[in-house]
C-alpha cells in the first residue's frame, strides 16, 4: 500500500483534522489509513516534533511550543469558538457532529429568535456583511476553514457537521468553574 | 364465537374476537347498521380508494370537497358512510372511524401504538379459560375452551411479535426525527416504561407455559405445536427488548451528554459576556496551555529547492527558464518606472508660489501701475525665482485672470521674446 504520510502531514500540520465521517470518499479512506497505521505515523511525527492526537473520530497534531504572542491568540481563538458554540447551541439543542444543518434554517429562525440575531451580529462584528444570508455564509466559510463542518449538498447548501467538532465541545467540557462563583453566577 | 362485554363511558360497547369494527354502542341502535358481514364488505369494497386514500392521510385533515372525486362528486355517499360510521365528518374534514382506521393499521402492520394490555388481556382469558377446562367434565365443552385457549395463544404470538417491532420502530424514530430535546428524553423514557411493561408480560406468559399444569400436562397435537412456536417467539422477543433496552440507554446516555454540553456552553458564554469567564474558570489557562495545532494558527511550511534537482531536472530547468523570464520582465518593470524625484519637487517652491500665490500676486500687481511682465520679473518674491521660471509665472496669471487685465496692443522685447504688455483694468482694481 502506498504510503500516506505525506497527505496526513499536509492535512495535520496546517492545524486541520482528519475526521471519519468527512465528506469525501478520500479523506474518510485518510482517516482510515492514520487509523490503521496509528502507533507508525505517530512516531514518525514524534520525531519531527508533532504529536499526533486522537479524538473521538478524529485526529489532529499538537506540538509543544512556549511562546506569549501565542498564547494570546490561542485564547482568543477559543473564545471565537466558544462564541460559535453557544451560537450553535441557541440555535438547535441536539445539534453534534453528524447533523445536518443549513444556512437556510438558521435564517429561518433568526426573524424569530433575538438572542440568535444578536449573536450572529456580534458573531460578525466588523465583517462589513449586512444581511444575515451573508453574515452566515461567512460564519460557515469560517467553520469550513476550521475542518468543522463541510458542505455535502451544494445545491441544497446542506452542511454536514465532522467529528471534529466534538474538539471544540470537549474544550469546552473540559473548563471548570469554581464553586463559589457558581452559586452567585445562578 | 365469543362475546366480550366492556363497559366504556356510559355506553355498553359489544365487541367481537377481532375486528372491533363490528362493536356498536346502544345509542348506535337507532342508526342504519348492517344486517350482514357481506354488506359491510361490500361497502368497504365499493369504497376501497376513498378507504385507502383516508388512510394514507390519517395524520392529517383531509376536506370533504379534497375526496369528492373519490365518490364520483357525491357528497351523499359520504353522509351515507358516516351514517353508517365508517368515517366521521367534521366542520367539512373527513376521516375514518377510529375503529376502521385501527383495524386497517393492525392488518397492515402500521400500528404505531404498542398495546401491552392486549397481550395481559389475552393471558386473563387464558387464566381463567384453563381452570375452566380443568374442571369441566363435558368432553364436548372441553373441547370448546380448548378451541378458545388457542385463539388466545394466537392472538399472542401475533400481538407481541408486532408489539416489538413496533417499540423498536417508535424508539428509532423518535431518536431520529424527535429535534425538540426535552420531548425526545421524555418519548424515550416512555418508551423505555412501555418495553419493560411489555416484557414484564411476556415474561408471564412465558411463566404460564413453563408452570401451569394445564400447559405442562397439555397432549393436543395442535396446542403442543402452538405452544413451542409461541416459546420460540417469546424467547426471541425478550432477546430483541433487552437489545431495545441497550438501545435505550445508549441514546438517553448521549442526550444526557448533549444536555451537559449545552448546559456548559450556554453557562460558560454567560460567564463570557458578563466577563467573568477569567477570573471564574480556568478557561484562559487551558486555552493558553493548549498545545494542539487546530487552535495555534499554522504556520507555512518553507523549503528550498534542491540545487541537484535544479540542475538535473528537464521540467525544473524549464521552470528556472519561465521564472527568469518572468523577472526580465521585472526589469523592464523597474525601467519603467519614474526615476528618484528632483529635490526641488520636495521643496516645493514652484508649487507654493504657483497655487498659493498667483492670486495674492495678481491683487498686488492690481494695486499698483506699470505692466505685468515688468511686475513679475521684478518683483522680490521670498524664494529665489528664475528668469524662465518668472515668465511661466507670468503666462500664468495672464492666462489665469486675463477677465480683470487689460491687453494693450504694445509687445515688449526680452531676452529675444516678444512679450505682450498687460495692465490691470482700473475698475477691476478699485474693486479690489
Amino acid at each position: 500500500m502506498m504510503s500516506k504520510t505525506a497527505d496526513v502531514f499536509e492535512a495535520l500540520s496546517r492545524g486541520g483534522f482528519i475526521c471519519s465521517n468527512a465528506v469525501t470518499a478520500s479523506d474518510r479512506y485518510l482517516f482510515q489509513y492514520v487509523e490503521e497505521h496509528e502507533e507508525q505515523l505517530a512516531e514518525t511525527f514524534s520525531e519531527i516534533g508533532y504529536r499526533l492526537e486522537a479524538g473521538n473520530g478524529f485526529y489532529y497534531f499538537s506540538r509543544e511550543k512556549e511562546d506569549q504572542q501565542k498564547k494570546e491568540n490561542k485564547i482568543v481563538r477559543a473564545l471565537r469558538w466558544l462564541d460559535i458554540l453557544a451560537f450553535f447551541t441557541t440555535y438547535r439543542k441536539d445539534l453534534c457532529r453528524g447533523a445536518r444543518l443549513s444556512p437556510h434554517d438558521i435564517a429561518g429562525q433568526i426573524d424569530i429568535n433575538s438572542s440568535l440575531k444578536d449573536q450572529l451580529a456580534a458573531l460578525q462584528r466588523g465583517a462589513g456583511k449586512k444581511n444575515y444570508a451573508e453574515q452566515l455564509d461567512a460564519l460557515f466559510s469560517e467553520l469550513k476553514r476550521e475542518g468543522f463542518i463541510e458542505l455535502e449538498n451544494e445545491a441544497g447548501q446542506i452542511w454536514k457537521i465532522l467529528d471534529a467538532w466534538d474538539y471544540m465541545e470537549q474544550m469546552v467540557m473540559a473548563v471548570s468553574i469554581t464553586d463559589d462563583e457558581e452559586e452567585a453566577v445562578e | 364465537m365469543r362475546w366480550v362485554i366492556v363497559q366504556v363511558e356510559k355506553s355498553l360497547v359489544v365487541r367481537f374476537g377481532v375486528p372491533y369494527f363490528f362493536a356498536f354502542t346502544l345509542e348506535q341502535v337507532y342508526m342504519p347498521k348492517f344486517d350482514k358481514i357481506e354488506e359491510l364488505l361490500n361497502e368497504l369494497y365499493q369504497h376501497r380508494r376513498l378507504l385507502a386514500s383516508l388512510f394514507e392521510h390519517r395524520t392529517t385533515t383531509v376536506s370533504a370537497d379534497a375526496v369528492l372525486e373519490l365518490v364520483d362528486g357525491k357528497a351523499e355517499r359520504l353522509d351515507r358512510l358516516a351514517a353508517y360510521d365508517l368515517l366521521v365528518q367534521n366542520h367539512g374534514a373527513v376521516q375514518l372511524e377510529s375503529r376502521l382506521q385501527d383495524f386497517l393499521a393492525e392488518y397492515m402492520e402500521v400500528d404505531e401504538t404498542v398495546h401491552v394490555l392486549y397481550i395481559q388481556e389475552n393471558l386473563d382469558e387464558l387464566k381463567k379459560l384453563q381452570a375452566y377446562f380443568l374442571k369441566e367434565q363435558q368432553g364436548i365443552k372441553k373441547e370448546r375452551y380448548l378451541f378458545r385457549i388457542k385463539k388466545h395463544l394466537r392472538e399472542i404470538l401475533r400481538i407481541a411479535a408486532l408489539n416489538v417491532k413496533t417499540l423498536r420502530n417508535n424508539m428509532e424514530e423518535t431518536y431520529k426525527t424527535e429535534s425538540n430535546f426535552e420531548l425526545k428524553r421524555e418519548k424515550l423514557e416512555d418508551i423505555r416504561s412501555q418495553r419493560d411493561a411489555l416484557e414484564g408480560v411476556i415474561r408471564a406468559v412465558e411463566k404460564m407455559l413453563e408452570d401451569d399444569l394445564f400447559f405442562r400436562s397439555a397432549s393436543d397435537e395442535e396446542l403442543l405445536q402452538i405452544m413451542h412456536r409461541l416459546r420460540v417467539m417469546l424467547r426471541e422477543s425478550r432477546h430483541n427488548l433487552i437489545e431495545v433496552q441497550h438501545q435505550i440507554i445508549a441514546y438517553l446516555n448521549h442526550i444526557e451528554k448533549r444536555v451537559a454540553v449545552v448546559d456548559k456552553v450556554l453557562r460558560l458564554k454567560v460567564l463570557r459576556d458578563k466577563h467573568y469567564l477569567r477570573q471564574q474558570t480556568n478557561f484562559h489557562q487551558l486555552a493558553s496551555a493548549n498545545a494542539d495545532l487546530p487552535l495555534t494558527k499554522a504556520e507555512p511550511l518553507r523549503s528550498r529547492l534542491s540545487i541537484a534537482d535544479l540542475q538535473q531536472d528537464e521540467s525544473m530547468q524549464e521552470l528556472v527558464l519561465k521564472v527568469k523570464e518572468r523577472r526580465k520582465h521585472r526589469k523592464m518593470l523597474a525601467a519603467n518606472r519614474v526615476g528618484e524625484m528632483p529635490e526641488s519637487a520636495l521643496s516645493g517652491e514652484e508649487q507654493t508660489e504657483q497655487t498659493i500665490n498667483l492670486i495674492a500676486l495678481k491683487n498686488m500687481f492690481l494695486k499698483r501701475s506699470g505692466d505685468l511682465f515688468s511686475f513679475v520679473m521684478e518683483h522680490n518674491f521670498t524664494e529665489s525665482i528664475n528668469e524662465p521660471q518668472r515668465i511661466s509665472i507670468f503666462c500664468q496669471l495672464a492666462s489665469r485672470f486675463s477677465a480683470e487685465l487689460e491687453f494693450s496692443d504694445e509687445i515688449k522685447e526680452f531676452d529675444g521674446l516678444e512679450v505682450a504688455v498687460v495692465y490691470g483694468k482700473h475698475q477691476g482694481a478699485v474693486c479690489e
